[in-house]
């Protein structure tokens, strides 16, 4: 054979034995398998800051429930028609994504700190746990706790303990919490963007978080709620506007109580699908003269091609709940959100108040519980700060018609003429009051005002607004505002032990969606009638 | 011409059995001409017989000869009419003499050639010498020979049948040859189906030469682009041919495979040109829905391509539109075959990327030939709707019984059918602010006046030249296609070079590259799905009474703002979708390949291969200021690279030993990598209007850890070993084996390999074994295999973290993977098993190719959910196990057969049985996906693959419905509906040709499938279904049970019936899931072939004129679907959740011309 060829045969049979050998190495196999955008440890500063920006829910159902707003037929209302079956905790078809989520990454986040001075930051973490902890709960009843997170260890079908068992729980991992905390050890510093890493700050946190969990057991388990109310009152809750726990957006951050984008923009009456204010609401805020009308509520008028705001408490409309079936030709003449609330994706989102710790002080205080102040001191102070807590809003002119700081005099006109505290009335007047105002002073924290309502009954909903006084037609409830929200569907995933909770509470054991809607009137642990 | 009239034509409208013996003579000749090839018997002359015999009819004399010696008598029945019996007693006689004697005084005559005794009738000469030309009263027969597009063939044989002498055609396809009267010729060609001619009278015939796919010899390219015998191979492996591919076409290559082959279920969704296929083969293996994508693993010339998918997905909002597979950028106009292979030991060598089946793709290669070949093809086609919904006419506009008279009422109203009785009288006012009749406006009109019909034209042309040593062929192609929805245009361009060289002493080097350049334009396609950007949404689901025209041009010119014509926002209307958003993308790709074989001696040879494929793509989609659901608008962008790398060198030896004993065996490696980079780029409220740019504004929104990001990269790589034998003895009996390892990037070492094994058997049981005259061919084969996969996503098994600063703090935090680390993930495994058999009888004309086959795949790797209580939401786990088990039928026949008129049908038939045997302990089921505010397909233990779960209004078991006491609504529950893809396939193609004209007409249907339609969940919702009229004027009244057995009574008033049929619509999805059987007119092709040869002055070599049809007629449909007014292939996915149907632009019906030229 011509050796000219030979040469290159060898080349070719030597590129074919190489790329053999090329075939059995894996080590350059595994390399392409990193993404190159990703990390594979953790950052316990990085994955706090991800685990308070996680800290808050929202449902919008929640949100007609408690007739802030209301709407009509197309989109289904549950202020007053539920005649669908409803999402679960967060709105999300899977509820349960708070632990793969928040809970994970909290789990993560303490497994990463191993050092003997991170006392602060595991504490923190613990807090923040018992902060979503009580919301799914609240919201659901019992829940994975004990055994939730162990998919790691191999645990992929926990089992479900008791809200009676879960909330003594979280009242001892506050206090045990809030006692661990130093000023001196390490804190998270810039990456707690709630407090910066002040622990001042976080022990009041902690406290005001105690205190609201003890009194959600006021009725069910008295000595418990008594016990820890005064433990939070004396360990110091909330009471300065600068204890307030909230979170700041940015443009392209997602602001989970946005709900409803196409407010966000346009100044018109074509936010068709989205609720207005209802007539609960307009109607408590023109009662008491409430200068927060002015900041939340809004008409769009028409005036030469385009609309105006209207801001005049006159001009303020509200839709009665489940009281209009079709789109209403007059829809664009009833009240809607002002766009500097919680439609803005930079609006800010309020986790914890002094507004709330005052209101549960004034509350204790009518319990005969405690006696440091009085209802009255109580109540105007939460008044103040709720009242004061909109400075944070950002004021946008060219789209909000109204400043949102509201003035000490406008406070005063409210707390002497408007909404003064009924110190003399009876005990029901006087806990509606302290429910009413927290309905108004939480607005946007629905989670909380509906365990508030559910525990006290306050404040007084009509449910049946259809053609007078019917349930709306198809209403799967006949007209009552549901209780509790569904569990995902764990057929396929933790089948026994999510059965075994559901025989527990009594609810329906079928956990199909339709059967689920079918329990909304079941009640949780502490929702003693 | 006309005097050569077949003579088999006239005599079979004399004598129902004369095809039959025709059939018999033409097989007698053919075992004559085997057996001579072959030799099998080369016995000497000068057997001796005893026979005594009194009386006997020459057939026993026959017979008796037979039994002593070895001689076999070739005859029919017919032949031996009038033979006088024979008496004849002799002992130890010559075969001669016996037959001499037998023979004497009778009509018939016979001729010896080796160990056969041909018997024919005797002509007037004399009987011994009847094949003698000098003594035969011969006649000159002079004629042209041309295959079916009349180009001319060379080299064809034409004999003399029973003789053995003949000539060839020339090279202009032209014979001459000397014949007796009423001989036999008969014209073949490897690769041609046998044509035969008997000489009647006259000396000038123009035969056409029909090609046979499955004619003995015809050579496949099979895995690695290795070529094999067909009759060699141990499993089903359908070819067919590029033709079928580029007259009335899809402009998706893969959607051509509809009905073409028994097990290959291909569809599109109708989501305009361009859009995606979606390719099943033998059924779903895997356990998961869209991702990994389960089609086929795509082969060009012999390396994997990169078929990935920008197909439309489900339950989706915003832009959801289906830019695209990669097999839908390859002109079909270069494609020589595709050959389809199906089971586990044919696409075993490609290990891992053959769990789901192979589609291998050849494309057109140069020829040897003189001076330059010119191919001129084009093709324009035009598309109208084919189906429309029925909707009620009764009741129109309106909310609760009312007729709208101001414009707030007209848009709070706008999609609402709850009106008033309709009443042409009366006007009423619309949306645009004035006054129409308020008459019923029929959906069809709404559909064509807001449509256009769809046009397509594509030109190729292709060259070809070179020699044996070097040639090549470069082919240009141009695609400009209009879609139905106004302004959406789809344009593809294609260049394709193959170049081939031979080099060095008996073509000691052959080289060949390829390379293919792809040009894809897309403009504002079509949106499906759901409503906010689709069009057809509005459309179809606007109040009845209203013209859609009336909508137009869907802005107001100065603001630019969208009209409002109902209260949701996310309804759009469709003038503005058409007239002000747009979505462009742009895609360059070039596959690249090229192989070098050393031959180093005849036995031996190695080869070495590469080929890249790479695409660049641009696509952007924007909202204007104005959109009432975007009101400030919106912009997104994407580009980015996928880029696909294989090497590939293996080493072959082929040799026969004995004789009779083959073998062929090859070893190799391959090295794949893949690259897919993608970069977004999105942002919201533009600052200037009608200035599209990033430039311009107001917000970015993507991030490194949104949706999509900002950058993401995926890279994997697959190392393979694989070795393959073939050994076969006297071609006859055929054994295969094969293995091959795979090393995955995407698993960690220690899980990461898999080694897949392949055997299989093929037996030519009618070479062996004496079969019965009707038999041509019967083949047997068997084979098993195991191919697996590792179909899981880069990076995906252990635990991850990503970094984001999207907060309001710009602050880092870290996101915890919610997908569990599964570090010792192993690859999935699919057993195939499948038997079969091919045969053909009649002298070809009939036959039946049958297989049944078992997959079982296990271990799969599914991304399942966990209990999220767990800390993660689901993650990749090898479960399960999955059987696919089917039956597959290829009838083809050739029922007609004469000089002018020609008639083939084939018939393929596939059934696939799935079942889902078992998940994991914790996994009770896997979601493949979501109709639209529908159905949900699942995957769950005993049931079938992708079955359509939807809720039922209760009934007791005596049928009484159950409601609820409360909510007055039906109680409801989920139940398995179905399957949402069709077990049974069948398609049935005939194909006719009369002189120059050939019609081909296919039929295909697929039964078994339910689907879920949510076009027909609102046209309830909004009063629009017939059935909403019950309880309009005097209520609803229900009776029944509720929910405790208690008696139930409740009138649904007319005031409240809006609300009840809204929530019938929402509530109950299986109202509205369809049996989705049909059998459709899916193509027709008419062609003229040009008489090329008589127009010798415009030197063309051939030309032929066809007019084609798609989609043409619905010829079965489910009642249900009929009375809907539905297409049955209403699917708006090509992922795995089969199932389901969208609001959709209408299916189309197309007609075209197609004009090829040849110089």
């Amino acid at each position: 054979m011509d050796r000219n060829i030979v040469k290159p045969v060898y080349k070719i049979a030597a590129a074919v034995v190489a790329l053999a050998f090329a075939a059995c190495n894996t080590d350059e196999l595994t390399e392409l398998n990193k993404d190159p955008n990703k990390i594979d440890y953790v950052i316990p500063e990085y994955l706090f800051t991800q685990v308070e920006l996680n800290m808050p829910y929202q449902h919008n159902g929640l949100h007609q429930g408690m007739q802030y707003v209301a709407t009509y037929k197309d989109v289904p209302d549950i202020g007053g028609k539920q005649f669908d079956y409803i999402s679960g905790f967060g709105g999300e078809t899977n509820p349960f994504v708070i632990y793969s989520t928040q809970f994970n990454s909290i789990k993560q986040c303490m497994d990463a700190l191993t050092a003997p001075e991170d006392v602060n930051k595991i504490a923190l973490l613990r807090i923040v746990r018992a902060y979503n902890y009580h919301m799914l709960t609240d919201a659901t009843g019992d829940i994975p706790y004990s055994e939730a997170m162990g998919a790691l260890e191999g645990n992929l079908e926990p089992k479900y303990d008791t809200q009676e068992f879960i909330y003594h729980d979280m009242l001892n991992e506050l206090e045990e919490a809030a006692t661990s905390l130093n000023p001196d050890l390490p804190t998270f510093g810039s990456a707690d963007v709630l407090y910066n890493g002040d622990i001042g700050k976080w022990k009041k946190f902690a406290y005001t978080l105690m205190l609201r969990l003890a009194m959600r057991l006021s009725n069910k388990d008295e000595e418990t709620a008594r016990t820890y109310a005064l433990k939070a009152i004396d360990g110091g809750v909330m009471s300065e506007s600068g204890d307030v726990a909230y979170l700041k957006y940015s443009a392209t951050s997602t602001n989970p109580r946005a709900p409803y984008t196409e407010y966000q923009a346009t100044q018109d009456p074509d936010n068709a699908q989205g609720a207005k204010l209802s007539s609960t609401l307009i109607n408590q805020f023109k009662l008491t003269q409430d200068p927060r009308i002015y900041v939340l509520s809004v008409v769009w008028k028409p005036q030469g091609g385009e609309y105006v705001p209207d801001t005049t408490m006159a001009a303020q409309k509200g839709m009665v709940p489940g009281s209009i079936l079709g789109y209403p030709a007059d829809f664009p003449t009833y009240s809607e959100y002002s766009p500097i609330w919680w439609n803005r994706e930079s609006s800010p989102l309020v986790l914890l108040s002094p507004a709330e710790a005052q209101l549960l002080i004034a509350e204790a205080v009518l319990r005969g519980w405690y006696s440091g102040v009085t209802e009255k001191e109580a109540y105007d102070l939460a008044v103040t700060r709720a009242m004061q807590q909109w400075a944070l809003w950002p004021n946008v002119p060219s789209l909000s018609p109204n400043n949102s700081t509201i003035s000490q005099d406008q406070i005063n006109a409210y707390l002497t003429t408007g909404y003064p505290y009924k110190s003399g009335a009876s005990f029901e007047e006087r806990l509606e009051q302290i429910s009413i105002q927290k309905w108004l002073s939480l607005l946007g924290d629905d989670y909380e005002v509906w365990s508030n309502w559910r525990r006290t009954g306050y404040p007084r909903f009509n449910y049946k607004n259809w053609q007078g006084n019917q349930p709306y037609p198809g209403s799967v409830t006949g007209g009552e505002m549901f209780r509790r929200l569904p569990y995902p569907d764990e057929r396929a995933t933790n089948n026994a032990n999510q059965q075994e909770a559901l025989q527990r509470q009594g609810f329906p054991l079928d956990p199909s969606i339709k059967a689920q809607s079918d329990a909304l009137l079941g009640r949780v642990w502490w929702d003693k009638p | 011409m006309q005097n050569y009239k077949n003579s088999t034509a006239s005599t079979s409208r004399r004598n129902s059995f004369a095809l039959f013996k025709l059939l018999i003579v033409m097989k007698l000749c053919f075992v004559f001409m085997f057996i001579t090839l072959t030799q099998v018997n080369a016995k000497v002359f000068g057997q001796n017989a005893s026979i005594n015999l009194k009386n006997a009819s020459i057939a026993e004399v026959f017979k008796e000869i037979k039994k002593q010696t070895n001689y076999d008598f070739l005859y029919t029945m017919e032949t031996l009419q009038d033979v006088s019996p024979v008496t004849i007693n002799v002992k130890n006689e010559s075969i001669v003499n016996i037959l001499n004697i037998c023979f004497t005084g009778q009509p018939i005559a016979y001729t010896i050639k080796n160990s056969t005794i041909l018997v024919q009738r005797k002509a007037k000469m004399s009987p011994f010498s009847y094949y003698d030309q000098k003594a035969m009263q011969d006649i000159e027969v002079k004629g042209i020979v041309r295959d079916e597009l009349q180009q001319p063939l060379p080299g064809i044989s034409v004999l003399i049948k029973g003789t053995g002498k003949g000539v060839s055609t020339d090279a202009e396809g032209k014979f001459s040859i000397r014949v007796p009267l009423q001989a036999v010729l008969v014209f073949s060609r490897i690769g041609y189906k046998t044509h035969e001619l008997t000489v009647q009278n006259a000396n000038s015939v123009e035969i056409t030469l029909v090609e046979n796919a499955e004619e003995l010899g015809e050579v496949v390219v099979t895995a690695l682009g290795v070529k094999k015998e067909r009759r060699g191979l141990v499993y089903s492996a359908p070819e067919v041919k590029g033709e079928l591919f580029t007259q009335a076409r899809d402009n998706n290559l893969a959607s051509s495979l509809t009905g073409r082959i028994a097990g290959v279920d291909a569809t599109q969704i109708n989501a305009g040109p361009g859009s995606s296929s979606r390719v099943v083969i033998r059924g779903n293996n895997s356990l998961s829905g869209s991702n990994p994508n389960q089609q086929p693993l795509y082969v060009i010339n012999g390396l994997p391509m990169n078929n990935s998918n920008s197909g439309a997905s489900q339950n989706t909002t915003g832009l959801n539109v289906d830019r695209g597979d990669g097999i839908s950028m390859i002109n079909p106009d270069d494609i020589e075959t595709i050959t389809v292979l199906k089971g586990g030991a044919a696409a075993a060598l490609y290990g891992s990327q053959a769990a789901n089946g192979v589609v291998l793709i050849t494309t057109k290669s140069g020829k040897a030939q003189q001076g330059l070949g010119i191919e001129f093809n084009s093709v324009a086609t035009m598309g109208t709707p084919s189906v429309y919904p029925n909707f009620q006419t009764e009741y129109g506009q309106g909310q609760n019984g009312t007729i709208p008279t101001t414009v707030a009422e007209a848009q709070a109203s706008g999609r609402l059918s709850y009106g008033a009785k309709i009443d042409p009288s009366i006007q009423y006012m619309q949306v645009d602010g004035k006054m129409h009749p308020y008459a019923a406006v029929s959906v069809k009109d709404n559909i064509n006046n807001f449509y256009r019909p769809s046009s397509d034209f594509t030109n190729t042309i292709a060259f070809n030249a070179g020699t044996d040593k070097f040639n090549g062929r470069l082919s240009l192609s141009d695609l400009h296609s209009n879609s139905m929805q106004p302004n959406s245009t789809y344009k593809r361009q294609t260049a394709n070079l193959a170049l081939m060289t031979k080099l060095g002493k008996n073509d000691l080097f052959v080289i060949n590259s390829n390379v293919q350049y792809n040009i894809v334009d897309g403009k504002n396609r079509p949106t499906v799905g759901y409503a906010e950007m689709n069009a057809a949404w509005p459309v179809y689901l606007i109040a009845n009474t209203v013209d859609i025209r009336n909508l137009a041009p869907g802005y107001d010119p100065v603001t630019g703002k969208e009209l409002a014509w109902n209260p949701a926002p996310e309804a759009p209307n469709p003038y503005f979708i058409v007239n002000r958003i747009g979505n462009e993308d742009h895609t360059k790709r070039y596959i690249a390949s090229t192989s070098v074989q050393l031959n180093l001696d005849p036995h031996f040879f190695l080869l070495g291969k590469a080929q890249r494929d790479y695409q660049y793509y641009e696509r952007s989609d924007y909202v204007p200021i104005g959109k009432n659901s975007t009101p400030f608008g919106a912009l997104n962008t994407s580009n980015g690279t996928q880029e696909v790398t294989n090497i590939q060198g293996t080493l072959n030896y082929n040799n026969t030993f004995f004789d009779n004993f083959g073998v062929t065996a090859m070893a190799g490696a391959n090295q794949e990598r893949t690259t897919f980079v993608d970069n977004n780029l999105n942002g919201i409220n533009f600052v200037v209007p009608d200035f599209i740019s990033l430039t311009n504004l107001g917000t970015i929104t993507t991030t490194a850890t949104s949706t999509p990001p900002l950058h993401n990269i995926i890279r994997t790589g697959t190392n393979s070993l694989f070795a393959s034998a073939d050994f076969d003895y006297k071609r006859a009996i055929f054994l295969s084996l094969t293995g091959r390892k795979d090393w995955f990037s995407t698993l960690n070492p220690g899980s990461n390999a898999i080694f897949y094994p392949s055997i299989g058997t093929a037996v030519v049981l009618s070479d062996l074994v004496r079969m019965p005259q009707a038999f041509n061919f019967l083949k047997l084969r068997g084979s098993w295999a195991q191919v697996g996969s590792a179909t899981v996503n880069a990076g995906q098994v252990n635990q991850t973290y990503t970094i984001s600063t999207t907060n309001g703090y710009n602050l880092p935090s870290q996101i915890v993977s919610q997908n569990l680390p599964t570090p010792d993930l192993r690859p999935l495994t699919v057993t195939t098993s499948e038997a079969g058999f091919e045969t053909q009888f009649f002298n070809s004309r009939l036959g039946l190719d049958f297989t049944y086959y078992s997959k079982v795949t296990t271990n799969d790797i599914v991304s399942v959910n966990i209990s999220s209580a767990s800390g993660f939401t689901g993650g990749n786990v090898n479960i399960g196990k999955v059987t696919n088990k089917g039956v597959e039928v290829l009838l083809t026949g050739n029922p007609v057969q004469t000089n002018d008129f020609r008639w083939d049908v084939t018939f393929n038939y596939a059934y696939n049985k799935s079942r889902i045997v078992e998940l994991a302990p914790t996994v009770a089921e896997i979601s493949l996906g979501n109709g639209i505010q529908g159905a949900r397909i699942v995957n769950r233990p005993g049931l079938p693959y992708g079955t359509v779960m939807v809720i039922q209004p209760k009934y007791t078991a005596d049928g009484t419905p159950i409601y609820n006491s409360t909510s007055h609504f039906p109680e409801g529950e989920e139940v398995p509906y179905g399957v949402g893809a069709p077990p049974h396939t069948l398609g049935l193609t005939n194909n006719f040709r009369y002189k120059n004209f050939s019609l081909n007409v296919l039929l295909d249907g697929k039964f078994g499938a339910v689907g879920y339609n949510n076009l027909m969940f609102y046209a309830t919702r909004f009063g629009l279904a017939p059935m909403t009229l019950e309880g309009r004027d005097n209520g609803l009244q229900l009776e029944g049970v509720d929910q405790d057995g208690n008696p139930f009574n409740y009138l649904w008033t007319p005031e409240n019936i809006q609300a009840y049929y809204n929530q019938i619509g929402r509530g109950y999805s299986a109202l509205f899931t369809y049996k989705t059987d049909f059998v459709k007119l899916r193509r027709l092709v008419l062609s003229y072939n040009l008489p090329v040869s008589k127009l010798k002055f415009i030197k063309l070599q051939g030309a032929s004129i066809s007019l084609v049809g798609n989609n043409l007629l619905i010829l079965y449909r489910d009642k249900r679907v009929k009375e809907a007014g539905l297409d049955p292939e209403f699917q708006e996915s090509v992922t795995n959740a089969q199932g389901t149907g969208g609001v959709n632009m209408p299916r189309t019906r197309t007609f075209g011309l197609n004009l090829m030229v040849k110089f």
